[in-house]
């Protein structure tokens, strides 16, 4: 995974305070944002209404409205991926309501656009994988799902998803420990065993 | 310049002994980075970004505006609703215990206009009380809000109000002009501006109880009927036409004998006074059948041709 957050100017003077601005958030975090997105939302299973744009657009939305409330002492990735978050998970509720209410079908899971995965077009194992991880991740609770992404595929330190999350610690061990089992659980009705499954296997051929 | 604390990746050590973790691993490994947004899409973001906060702040602005405005409007209404509800009943309670005749009775519509021997002389029946000079004391309103405040306020004008005659009634309308001026556009505004009507007929002023009633959206009061037929009868002193429009109202409407009494007897008079003697004959004729014994009865008989 890239490096978070960066030795960046993202502060102007105002009245000799320094003060943060959005123009140089966006600026120097955008990018980074982008990415953490698309991870949180995984490459479908939403309604095609929804895109990473949307998103993102929706994510430096919340950053304006709440930059008064930053607190420095935090870092300004750790508070900017808690708002990734907390706005992913928001839209994947509304999607919920929006299919009960619409009597919609889960949608079956389609990769993003060539320009947004590239990579994944060019690599149908690599593709296979995400789809499956994402199938079983998607019928995880939200709670759930995030550690999962934040640790088995961010790869966040422990204190740094207790962090992203507002949690202890301690809290994110065990909720990683029964996040992990209730994988295990979804994807073996998914797919059979989960330890020798073809399902897991098959992702590396 | 700041510094950033950067989040760093994942390295507490390898928990690949575990099967379960192994799998994991190989599983979550094998999904691809996602990657960023092109430099163009993050840049037309930006600019959407830029409009939507403007737009959104436009749009929060005129929300507050308008939640303001619906508070206000609710909060007054429901206060009015309250203040006549409260004020109402009370007066009309009370009014039928014990009336107060006002003291100063409204002139009758001229009749030099009809001719000598069909213009009966008969006069407009005064209004039979003042309402709130008949008004029960209230129980004492709550004095920790700005409503409370004000209705405390207009209370205590009413009290005097209601000891009734002249010099009450002088000391009542300073006090409703003061409340007035306490609280413009108060919640109970309307009732103060009704009481401050009371106040003037007793002290004579119909000219002036006239223009402040005119002045008085009388729909929105709950005494509107009574309202209308004080505004007719004053009216009627020298503008029956504008006046036989509130009367007509008025006598289709089911009301109290006493208001239908008086709301028939004055179309029939301002009916004579425009000249429409018929009309004017069909009303007293009416009047007589139904109140054969009312306080106009005599007086309708007296002018009846022999």
């Amino acid at each position: 995974m890239d490096q978070l957050g960066a030795t960046v100017s993202l502060q102007a003077t105002l009245d000799g305070s320094p003060v943060l601005e959005l123009d140089a958030i966006y600026r120097e975090h955008s990018a980074a944002v982008s990415k953490w997105v698309r991870r949180m939302w995984g490459p479908g299973g939403v309604s095609g209404s929804v895109d990473a744009e949307d998103l993102l657009q929706e994510v430096f939305l919340v950053v304006q409205r709440r930059l008064g409330s930053f607190r420095s002492e935090a870092a300004l990735t750790t508070w900017l991926y808690g708002i990734t978050v907390f706005v992913v998970n928001g839209r994947r509720k509304k999607e919920r309501w929006r299919r009960v209410l619409w009597r919609r079908a889960e949608p079956e899971l389609q990769l993003e656009h060539d320009r947004a995965l590239p990579a994944v077009q060019q690599d149908f194992e690599r593709a296979e994988a995400s789809r499956l991880v994402y199938s079983v991740l998607n019928e995880l609770s939200d709670r759930d799902r995030t550690l999962m992404i934040l640790f088995e595929l961010e790869r966040l330190p422990g204190a740094e998803v207790a962090a992203v999350l507002g949690i202890s610690e301690p809290n994110v061990w065990v909720g990683l420990t029964r996040a992990r089992a209730r994988f295990k659980k979804v994807f073996e009705r998914r797919y059979g065993d989960f330890e020798t499954s073809e399902g897991a296997d098959h992702v590396h051929g | 310049m700041s510094m950033v604390e950067p989040l760093s990746p994942w390295a507490e050590g390898t928990h690949d002994d575990e099967p379960l973790e192994r799998q994991l691993s190989r599983l979550f490994g094998a999904v691809p980075a996602p990657q960023a947004m092109p430099d163009a899409t993050r840049q037309r973001i930006a600019l959407g970004l830029r409009t939507r906060s403007a737009r959104g702040a436009r749009l929060m602005l005129l929300r507050l505006v308008a939640v303001g405005i619906i508070i206000g409007v609710a909060g007054a209404a429901a206060a009015q609703w309250a203040s006549s509800r409260l004020f109402g009943s009370q007066r009309e309670l009370v009014t039928a215990r014990s009336p107060v005749v006002v003291a100063d009775p409204p002139r009758a519509p001229r009749a030099q206009a009809l001719p000598e021997a069909t213009a009966p002389a008969i006069e407009l029946a005064p209004p039979e009380r003042v309402a709130s000079a008949a008004l029960a004391p209230s129980p004492a309103p709550l004095q920790s809000s700005r409503l409370g405040l004000e209705a405390a306020s207009l209370e205590a004008a009413l009290s005097v109000l209601r000891a009734g005659g002249t010099e009450h009634a002088a000391r009542a309308l300073q006090a409703l002009d003061r409340h007035l001026q306490d609280f413009p556009r108060g919640a109970l505004e309307l009732e103060a501006r009704v009481a401050r009507v009371d106040a003037l007929l007793l002290l004579g002023r119909r000219q002036d109880a006239r223009r402040e009633l005119s002045a008085l959206p009388i729909e929105n009061v709950g005494r509107k009927n009574e309202l209308r037929l004080i505004r007719a009868e004053l009216r009627a002193d020298d503008d029956c036409r504008s006046a036989l429009g509130d009367f007509q109202v008025l006598v289709d409407q089911r009301l109290p004998a006493a208001w239908a009494e008086r709301a028939l007897f004055g179309r029939g008079a301002c009916l004579l006074k425009l000249g429409d003697q018929a009309g004017a004959q069909r009303d007293f004729n009416r009047y007589l059948a139904q109140f054969p014994s009312g306080r106009f009865a005599a007086q309708i008989r007296a002018q009846q041709p022999q």
